[in-house]
């Protein structure tokens, strides 16, 4: 299946496959969830998961078990992805993905965990289970038509996924950075350019920085790299700075390591923005 | 059609003092004029009016500020209740109460811009509104859930981010000159909104009081605490379950310690109560003769807390706290522990772990950090007679309300130790104060214990060891990715604070015998505890009956 054949299939039976496909899947227990349950609903054992997993979980609200279940029924990035990617430049009404979860409850599927000691346990995959997941892809964000157009006519054929996916934002349905994206893309197309990060970084910047147009991005680019260097100036006379600035304070080689990678973090920003700034320039 | 209902959400300055003067002070304060003042009778007093941290400025200091996924979020609150510095606040709005306060956003942009900060939640939207579908007559329909962040009082901790974890709704960006003022902007939009509807505060979930405005208002922020202080996050639950409960009707008398620098950094008071700071050694006695006024009074319905340190609480005021407890007061004392005089630089407590570094309890080549055993409060305050007892973490929720709400109910002297993590002398991230807090109780560094004198005839009926995973084994086996057995012990969770770090080699595994007798200490109070509590250990009744 080429690319092009990947990103016209788009019928939600297809979608709801693969979103049945990973969820049915074995999965080991999350940390978050086997947290939630301890603290709201007093289970500590896997035993106590199990009897609660067979009788005390159908008591529960919806709204109770999207609370219980959300953190492990949130698509990662990589999972949204891998599993988004064939249905990239297809949007669904929310309407169609609710109705999908209910038909992926009627057909009395189950989710199930790996626990701590080593068991099995499965619980019935729920449409509040299936909807969250289906959501956390975002395919129900719209993909303007314009960017779609652009796409489809000049994003090489291996980035065309993941830019249809990185720009359902809701700041991407204003026509200014629609066009303020096709003009950055195509610079980067002209410079050989394009990589994944690169695009990741590009809607991130213009999600929270806003630029107005290719000179204010350079402007604001400028500043975010200005205050990367600023913050790790002060990180290096500090003992401890931020989250990211993990385990700076600590002093053995495996932390000492940590800090790096916190830096390299920062020095990341500053990279990526400057190669960004060399393209418009 | 049934109608939401709503708390005020008018803030009033209290009657007793010079609110002109005080706004003279803070604002002078706010523009570095701080020192010019003059010195009159008001500024003697050196009074700290109630709440003015809430117009203290921070937006200089977090290098990062956290980004709301709208999309992700489930209005599970854990955000709002764990943040240590009131800087990230929920509100439930109805979507007709929304589009008005919209319509008068001019900029198309910035309108879709707030109304991307709202989801339709589960919790706050579907519920309702499949009820309100069926009978509106008697349900109010769904609301909106936002999240917003107050720049002036975050300190870029991430501690939100932390706990949001895997719902990936919140993530840190950058902070730079260009998207602060859209933050200020969002968090003024937010404070025009109308209180979040009472009849969506949801009963169950006690994580919800934090929506009510007088809860939030308990601890306003703007204290001078660290990044992600473990001990303020645990301040605002306090204070917030209180006022539930009680209303304005309690006060706060605060031990020396880290608590009583950050909360009162003149001209800056985050508290709304009545706050007044003593000594390390006699903040109970101080305690003791405000209640003892206010029964001469006639307020037998007010709440006194005794908040205080590990140092001042087992160390320099343990005298005076054993005196309060021995009184039957009926006092609530709340102990920030810590394990070690975080305020004046980090030295030893007595609830300072064996091999932790500290000062006055160095590593070196002839010592290996303290060598004594940590003293257990829980364990000693249960011994004086009818003293209610909870050991806790804030960050496991429903345990935590439950103690301080029963505290509340006991009518006599309660003691709530908790579990409060401290980046600066524990050697970690700004961003893990529920995660080590979490990690500490896994450990059995810091057990769960509830001590309820009206629970029963027998300690073991009185004590319960709720909420601690695998209580009846030495320590907690998980498997790992592989699928083979993993004890996490004392050790596991030991080598991932800098103030143990001197006992782990490179790889990570214990290189001193004087971390190998923490560990036999926690193990040994672990088992002390289970006694207490008429738990059997299946692997101390293994090791019995194994002949030596």
């Amino acid at each position: 299946m080429t690319p092009t054949d990947t990103l016209q299939f788009s019928s939600i039976d297809a979608l709801q496959d693969a979103v049945i496909n990973v969820l049915t899947a074995p999965q080991r227990m999350g940390e978050q969830l086997r947290t939630q349950l301890a603290d709201h609903y007093a289970c500590l054992s896997d035993e106590q998961i199990e009897a609660f997993f067979a009788k005390g979980l159908l008591a529960l609200e919806e709204y109770e078990q999207d609370l219980l279940f959300s953190p492990q029924f949130t698509a990662k990035a990589e999972q949204r992805l891998r599993v988004a990617s064939p249905f990239a430049l297809k949007t669904y009404s929310k309407e169609a993905l609710e109705a999908s979860s209910l038909a992926i409850e009627a057909l009395e599927l189950q989710v199930t965990f790996l626990l701590a000691s080593g068991r099995e346990v499965k619980v019935p995959l729920s449409a509040v289970i299936a909807e969250r997941f289906m959501k956390s892809l975002l395919l129900h964000k719209p993909l303007a038509q314009a960017l779609r157009t652009f796409i489809e006519q000049a994003v090489p054929l291996a980035f065309q996924a993941h830019v249809a996916l990185a720009l359902r934002d809701d700041i991407f349905q204003f026509e200014k950075y629609q066009t303020l994206f096709i003009e950055v893309a195509q610079r980067l197309s002209a410079h050989h350019a394009w990589t994944p990060e690169q695009i990741d970084f590009l809607t991130e910047v213009v999600k929270t920085y806003t630029p107005q147009d290719l000179k204010d991005l350079l402007e604001k680019l400028e500043r975010l790299i200005q205050s990367c260097q600023e913050d790790m100036t002060t990180a290096e006379t500090r003992s401890y700075h931020h989250p990211q600035i993990l385990g700076s304070n600590l002093g053995s080689a495996h932390d000492l390591n940590e800090a790096q990678a916190v830096r390299d973090h920062y020095n990341q920003l500053i990279k990526q923005a400057e190669a960004l700034m060399l393209v418009l320039k | 059609m049934m109608n939401a209902t709503h708390e005020s959400n008018t803030q009033q300055f209290p009657a007793w003092y010079d609110g002109v003067r005080a706004k003279e002070v803070l604002d002078a304060y706010n523009n570095g004029g701080g020192s010019s003042l003059e010195a009159d009778a008001f500024v003697a007093t050196s009074v700290l009016p109630a709440s003015t941290g809430a117009s203290r400025d921070f937006s200089y200091i977090a290098p990062e500020l956290p980004q709301l996924n709208s999309e992700n979020c489930v209005g599970c609150m854990d955000c709002v209740t764990n943040c240590p510095d009131t800087a990230i606040l929920g509100k439930v709005v109805l979507p007709n109460t929304l589009e008005d306060a919209l319509a008068g956003v001019q900029d198309q942009e910035y309108k879709a811009h707030l109304r991307q900060q709202f989801s339709e939640t589960r919790k706050y939207y579907t519920a309702f509104q499949k009820k309100h579908e069926k009978d509106p007559e008697n349900n109010p329909e769904g609301g909106m859930f936002g999240i917003f962040i107050d720049p002036t009082k975050c300190k870029g901790c991430g501690e939100c981010v932390a706990v949001c974890g895997d719902h990936d709704a919140l993530k840190m960006v950058k902070k730079t000159p260009d998207n602060l003022p859209q933050y200020l902007s969002d968090f003024g939009f937010y404070r025009s909104l109308p209180a979040s509807p009472l009849t969506h505060i949801n009963a169950k979930d006690k994580r919800d009081i934090m929506l009510k405005p007088a809860a939030i208002r308990q601890y306003a922020g703007g204290a001078g605490s660290c990044m992600g202080c473990g001990e303020a996050s645990v301040l605002r639950q306090v204070f917030a379950m209180t006022h539930e409960k009680v209303g304005d009707r309690y006060g706060i008398v605060a031990s020396t310690g880290c608590n009583t620098v950050y909360g009162s950094t003149y001209p800056y008071n985050p508290f709304a109560a009545p706050w007044t700071n003593s000594l390390f050694e006699n903040g109970p006695a101080d305690a003791m003769g405000v209640r003892a006024f206010w029964d001469q009074q006639g307020q037998e319905d007010w709440v006194i807390w005794n908040v205080g340190g590990d140092g001042a609480m087992l160390d320099i005021g343990l005298n005076a706290l054993s005196r309060l407890l021995a009184s039957g007061m009926n006092v609530k004392v709340l102990i920030l522990d810590t394990q070690v005089y975080s305020n004046t630089g980090g030295q030893q407590s007595t609830a300072s772990y064996t091999a932790q570094e500290s000062k006055m309890g160095a590593h070196g080549t002839s010592k290996g950090g303290k060598s004594e055993k940590r003293k257990e409060i829980a364990q000693i305050a249960l011994m004086h007679p009818n003293t209610y007892v909870a050991q806790t973490i804030g960050p496991l929720t429903t345990h935590f309300y439950k103690v301080v709400e029963r505290a509340l109910a006991y009518n006599g002297p309660a003691v709530i130790s908790v579990y409060t993590t401290c980046q600066p002398e524990h050697g970690v991230a700004d961003d893990m104060a529920a995660i080590q807090a979490r990690n500490a109780m896994k450990s059995r560094a810091f057990p769960l214990i509830i001590y309820d004198p009206e629970a029963g005839a027998t300690l073991a009926q009185r004590i319960s060891l709720e909420g601690n995973p695998a209580p009846n084994r030495d320590w907690v086996i998980e498997k790992d990715a592989d699928g083979n057995d993993q004890e996490y012990n004392f050790l596991s969770w030991a080598r991932t604070e800098g103030r143990f770090r001197k006992h782990f080699d490179k790889d990570g595994n214990p290189n001193s015998q004087t971390i190998l007798n923490a560990m036999q200490d926690r193990l040994e109070n672990w088992r002390l505890i289970q006694q207490l509590a008429g738990v059997t250990n299946e692997d101390f009744m293994k090791s019995l009956a194994t002949p030596v």
